[in-house]
């Protein structure tokens, strides 16, 4: 999985509100596990609210699309060897 | 020959009557009339009666008749009211016509509407981009506090999204607010979104509009339904 995170740049002399529309855009890979799923959302902020942001996107992503990716297989109990005393 | 080279007309007697000289005739002629009165000759030649005459001038009116009245000058006046093109004008119109003509039937108008309400009234056309025209989205979105983040149902903002569903699904027990808006939004800033409310969010599909939403206090989940 890739993460790649773009804050968007304001200038110095930028006005004060364009300073506060100011968004960072997370994009999110999984073909590095085999799953063709490329999503992008983007927050408020900068690059530190993107990264704060980021995990919890990822999870609604793996929840939202969890018949995508591979399901762990439950393990199978393991039997006990001996008599029970 | 003139009429005198000729002689008068008499009568029974010989004695003169009222007569007129005819050039064409070479001669004199008897005046005759009726009702106490000579004919009187008109232009062309025609002998007309009063009667005739009077229906003549009923037929052409006269010059106080209103544009209304069915009468020659009436008529006139009426046409004299009406706004004619001029030849020049009449040509344009025809070269515009006929460029349209020309065209493969009337495929465009170039020229914007003017400025005003321009109200057309309501028209569905097939096609309409204002309609949902792909399947909906759903899902859920976990927002946390200080983030302001992008809500959407799936992996991005849907494309041409005409609507936007969302459903706070934090428990009445909970009480977890959120705020929704432009990105700039915080907890203290934004649109309320009560627990379990649901908001609907229509778009223009021709213009990207990213909405944002941030919980007051703690982590809310928010159900998103995008078409």
């Amino acid at each position: 999985m890739k993460k790649t995170i773009t804050a968007q740049k304001v200038s110095k002399s930028g006005d004060a509100l364009e300073q506060l529309k100011r968004t960072a855009s997370i994009q999110i890979d999984f073909s590095g596990e085999g799953v063709g799923l490329l999503a992008e959302t983007s927050v408020g902020g900068g690059e530190e609210e993107a990264l704060k942001y980021a995990p919890v996107f990822e999870r609604d992503l793996r929840e939202n699309y969890k018949e995508l990716f591979p399901q762990e297989e439950p393990k199978e109990p393991i039997e006990e060897v001996g008599e029970k005393i | 020959m003139s009429g005198s080279t000729r002689r008068i007309r008499g009568d029974a007697h010989g004695k003169p009557v009222p007569q007129y000289f005819n050039p064409v005739a070479d001669a004199y002629e008897y005046l005759e009339g009726a009702d106490g009165a000579a004919k009187m000759m008109a232009e062309e030649g025609k002998i007309a009666d009063l009667a005739t005459l009077k229906t003549f001038l009923e037929v052409l009116g006269t010059t106080a008749d209103a544009d209304s009245l069915n009468t020659m000058i009436g008529l006139l006046k009426n046409l004299k009211g009406k706004d004619f093109a001029t030849q020049t004008t009449l040509a344009a119109a025809l070269a515009e016509l006929t460029a349209i003509k020309d065209t493969d039937g009337i495929k465009k108008i170039v020229d914007a509407l003017p400025a005003g309400t321009n109200e057309i009234g309501e028209v569905v056309i097939s096609g309409d981009e204002t309609l949902p025209s792909s399947a909906p989205v759903t899902g859920i979105k976990t927002l946390i506090p200080g983030v302001a983040a992008e809500i959407f149902a799936g992996v991005s903002r849907k494309a041409n999204r005409v609507a936007m569903m969302i459903r706070n699904l934090s428990k009445y027990s909970e009480g977890f607010r959120l705020r929704f808006g432009e990105s700039s939004i915080t907890d203290e800033k934004g649109f309320v979104l009560e627990p379990q409310s649901v908001v609907v969010l229509e778009f223009n599909p021709k213009i990207a509009t990213p909405i944002y939403a941030i919980p007051e206090t703690n982590t809310v989940q928010v159900e998103v339904y995008e078409v």
